[in-house]
């Protein structure tokens, strides 16, 4: 008896201190808030309501910045969710999909391939294993990376954080984590307008037939992913994201696997599909090899027609119970337009783009030149500007949503002290070229209309640029 | 395996469950093979493993035929010849550099241009604590004060017993055959009070000594831009570096014994509340020094054969205990430093004493005073402290560059190479060590704390790992070194 109680203390003793470990971990854990999102995709995947996603996309950054789950609702009224983490391990997405059927039921299974053939490293992998609840998937997951690591250390603090993260004790305490702004998470997409330009790239060489090696055991452990997602009724599919760094070798590995095992395998680096989704790699992908916003929109939807086509998923575009999900697309959609508006670069089409509803632009004269031409009295009309006005020496006008809002020329230099959206300081002084905003000069100070473009709905400055009228052209730059 | 980490732990996790629950007849079995678990941890060098075996098997040897012996000097001869081949080993192993290097230079001095090459050997950990504690039991089995085990596992789990294995203490024959051999039941106090000095071990050494060890590496490492307060500075760093690193390090062993019953003789007792250098060494590494008195000092007469004699022999002590430490000319002088410390005061307390007692009373000093206590304290920790500047130095020339600047004025500490934040964790950590050691001085801490309300016994032990796991130099981010005892 004496024993069992002392067994029982010891227990309740060691129960006591998981928690308080537990605790220490969440207190010391870095948060990554760059543009991989790591920390906030998971923590937005706990936060998701209870059976609301009907397709779950897992793997690495391929995903992060290849898989737009709100451009699934969008075009297919799919509910999707994407957890990309940072070269995230097959064991690690494993766990994730292990994990994602305690809270949800989802049909399909999305596995981004590009890590079956890399190694994880550790700093990247604690990014998709540390702010994962612990639990058996948790521990299972950190017994197979550490086997694979050969590190008892790596598994214990993979379950414990504080064994990892303690030295950050001072920086937390100087609450470093709270002074990083984190990019916008789309439901695990982070959105990227970078245009590589990069024209190297080539679709696979279909003449190959030799096969490239898994890494580590990666190919029993995707085997037995596919029996879990069988056994629990998932329909995995396996996809591969254009990627500058796959070759034959590594598509007929995959295929083989996904053939033996009946798994749909589709890989968008295959001549045909590329051609079928007009995939273009210099306009399509950012400098890191990975998709920007053009190529995420072309590949998701290909996924989400592909998904629509196959599985018997609903359209959760009517239902009250998404209705999140609208207000979460409207903001993507404002994001999706800033971004793109930054990659016009024909002056006809960001006239146009200044356009839109949610912008308001303020313009600056800045010894703009009129030849008396009709280019330059067009220029002015396509603006919707008073010409008269445009013709003095100081002039300025406030643009918001396609209308505008203030406009005045003068002769004397003009300094306004205004608000826009809803009281944010905006302060114009004409002698200078100067759009100071929110306590920052915002004009380029270049040559014709400085401009500033500012998102009422995203609340950001979308970019300082400038159109300008040049030897009868007009020009525009940024 | 470092005592500190993760994997160690769970080493004694798991040897905790098979022992208490596994029939108690085969704990000492379980004890050696988790003590040759812990070697194959350590280290996967074969050759390490053969100068261990080569010890245990010299020592089962020899004792077993010192058993046989009909005559006293067979006994004495076999163990003449035991005692020697296992201190060849040891000097072969650790001192053969230094002396090839030593003997060249010398030679070298008279002309010759002879070149000494390093040889690679490697040093099996903790080679200096088995070693002794191996010739200790053939000594004692040559003087019959321990029959020989006839038991070669038995001898074996005595030798290599995991948990003193790399930093002793060292144990003798009579007190373990009982602890090691013996049943020992279950006990919640035990498990508790065993991992409660295992805890606070660690954190000594992984929140205070780690920290230390920045300050004293800076100063020690960057010597040349310290003077006065800044090299003070560095030689307290490293004292108390040294102490919460091996007093650390003595908790988590004896610690882990408590844990499976075994009781392991006691390696400190506060040594820097000692008033004298004798006291000191008498309250600094216990079982060493009772070594070198029982099996060097002794036998070479010890204070019986006159006061110059005795003076050798104190110096004979000091300057063997000085290259135990390490193979360096810097450890002989502070062997010899610290030999010469203990001379004078023998000199000054036996023979100089009655001019001493009349000095103090002309100077109305009473010795009984806490003042004039803390004043004899101070002194001794300055004296050691001095020592330690050579114990700590790479090179006498450093050493001596160190004790020049010392004495030059200069009142800035300079770079100690600590965050503010660290050096309060570090100032704070030296703080509670210095109230519970006072306190030690009244209480059974231990004992105290396992008498509170459960409660409080919880949040005593959440607290001090919380403080472990959060402000412990460990892991990735900290380069958190091995036990400084481990290397000697």
């Amino acid at each position: 008896m004496k024993i069992l109680k002392s067994i029982l203390g010891i227990i309740i003793f060691l129960i006591i201190l998981v928690f308080v470990m537990l605790k220490l971990g969440d207190f010391v854990i870095p948060e990554w808030n760059d543009e991989w999102l790591n920390t906030s995709t998971v923590k937005n995947f706990y936060d998701l309501d209870k059976n609301s996603i009907d397709v779950f996309a897992v793997g690495s950054s391929h995903i992060i910045k290849g898989f737009s789950s709100l451009e699934l609702y969008k075009n297919y009224g799919i509910s999707a969710y994407g957890l990309g983490t940072e070269q995230q391990s097959l064991m690690n997405s494993y766990a994730w999909v292990k994990e994602s059927l305690k809270t949800q039921n989802e049909k399909v299974v999305l596995l981004e391939a590009h890590m079956l053939f890399e190694e994880t490293p550790e700093p990247q992998n604690r990014k998709g294993m540390d702010n994962m609840k612990l639990s058996f998937n948790k521990i299972e997951c950190a017994y197979y990376d550490s086997i694979q690591r050969n590190s008892f250390e790596n598994f214990a603090s993979l379950i414990f954080p504080v064994l990892r993260f303690h030295s950050r004790w001072n920086e937390v305490l100087a609450g470093e984590n709270e002074n990083t702004v984190q990019p916008v998470n789309y439901r695990g997409y982070s959105l990227s307008n970078e245009v590589c330009g990069n024209q190297d790239y080539v679709t696979l060489d279909e003449s190959v037939t030799s096969e490239r090696e898994f890494f580590w055991d990666y190919e029993k452990l995707l085997v037995k992913f596919i029996n879990y997602c069988k056994n629990n009724n998932l329909n995995l599919i396996i996809y591969k994201s254009p990627d500058m760094d796959w070759d034959m070798e590594r598509y007929n590995a995959v295929k083989r696997v996904a053939d033996a095992n009946d798994i749909p395998y589709i890989d968008f680096n295959l001549e045909s599909l590329s051609k079928e989704i007009d995939f273009l790699y210099a306009a399509d992908c950012e400098l890191l090899n990975h998709l920007n916003i053009y190529g995420a929109q072309k590949v998701t939807n290909y996924l989400g027609k592909y998904i629509k086509e196959h599985y018997d998923i609903p359209d959760r575009r009517n239902d009250p119970n998404y209705d999140y999900l609208d207000e979460q697309l409207e903001q993507y959609e404002y994001a999706v337009e800033n971004a793109k508006l930054v990659n016009i670069f024909e002056p006809a089409q960001y006239i146009e783009a200044l356009k839109s509803n949610n912008f308001t632009v303020v313009y600056v004269k800045n010894n703009l030149i009129n030849d008396g031409s009709a280019n330059f009295s067009q220029m002015i009309d396509k603006l919707g500007f008073d010409i008269n006005k445009v013709n003095k020496p100081n002039y300025y006008a406030i643009v918001e949503g396609g209308k505008i809002i203030a406009e005045e020329g003068s002769d004397a230099p003009l300094k306004i002290d205004t608000k826009i959206d809803d009281g944010k300081n905006l302060k114009i002084n004409t002698e200078e070229a100067s759009i100071f905003f929110q306590g920052s000069e915002r004009s380029n100070k270049h040559q014709g209309f400085d401009i500033m473009i500012y998102n009422n709905k995203t609340d950001n400055v979308v970019e300082s640029g400038y159109i300008n009228f040049e030897n009868g052209i007009t020009t525009m730059g940024r | 395996m470092i005592l500190t980490s993760c994997i160690y732990l769970t080493f004694l996790a798991v040897l905790l469950l098979m022992y208490y629950i596994f029939p108690k007849k085969i704990q000492w079995f379980l004890l050696l093979l988790f003590s040759l678990a812990f070697i194959v941890f350590s280290t996967s060098n074969i050759s390490v493993y053969f100068y261990i075996a080569f010890v245990v098997l010299t020592s089962y040897i020899g004792s077993n035929l010192i058993g046989k012996a009909k005559s006293k000097k067979n006994k004495k001869t076999i163990q003449f010849i035991t005692v020697v081949i296992m201190v060849l080993q040891l000097v072969i192993l650790k001192y053969i550099n230094l002396i090839g290097t030593s003997t060249v230079n010398i030679i070298n001095i008279f002309g010759a241009n002879l070149n000494w090459n390093m040889l690679e050997i490697i040093v099996p950990l903790g080679i200096s604590f088995y070693t002794l504690i191996a010739i200790g039991y053939v000594i004692d089995v040559g003087r019959e004060n321990v029959i020989p085990q006839k038991n070669i596992f038995k001898h074996t789990l005595f030798v290599l017993y995991f948990p003193q294995l790399t930093s002793g203490p060292f144990t003798r024959y009579p007190e373990m055959e009982k602890e090691l051999y013996e049943k020992h039941t279950f006990k919640l106090e035990n498990i508790c009070l065993g991992f409660q000095r295992l805890l606070w071990g660690i954190f000594k050494k992984l929140v205070i000594s780690e920290r230390l060890a920045v300050v004293a590496n800076t100063i020690f490492d960057n010597y040349t831009e310290y003077s006065g307060l800044g090299i003070v500075v560095g030689a307290v760093a490293f004292a108390i570096q040294l102490y919460t690193d091996f007093s650390g390090c003595m908790d988590i062993v004896l610690g882990t014994s408590q844990t499976l019953g075994v009781k392991l003789p006691e390696n400190f007792n506060t040594p820097f509340f000692s008033r004298s250098i004798p006291e000191f060494w008498r309250r600094w590494h216990i079982t060493l020094g009772a070594w070198f008195r029982d099996y060097l000092y002794f036998p070479l007469g010890g204070s019986r054969k006159g006061t110059i004699r005795t003076y050798i022999n104190l110096m004979i002590i000091f300057l063997v205990s000085g290259i135990w430490h390490g193979t360096a000319w810097t450890f002989l002088i502070w062997g010899a430093l610290n030999g010469i410390y203990s001379c004078l005061d023998r000199i000054i307390n036996k023979n100089l004493a009655p001019i001493l007692d009349r000095l103090r009373r002309f100077l109305g000093i009473n010795k009984e005073r806490n003042l004039y206590k803390f004043w004899q304290m101070l002194v001794t920790f300055a004296l050691t402290c001095f020592a330690f500047i050579y114990f700590r130095a790479e090179t006498v020339i450093q050493a001596n560059s160190m004790v020049k600047n010392l004495f030059k004025i200069n009142i800035s500490v300079g770079n100690i190479g600590l965050s503010v934040s660290d050096l309060i964790i570090a100032i704070l950590g030296i703080i509670l060590l210095f109230i519970i050691s006072v306190l030690k001085q009244k209480y059974d801490i231990r004992k105290e704390i396992s008498k509170q309300h459960i409660i409080i016994r919880y949040a005593i032990w959440i607290i001090l790992i919380s403080s472990i796991l959060i402000f412990g130099y460990y892991g990735i981010g900290y380069d958190a070194s091995n036990f400084l005892y481990q290397k000697f």
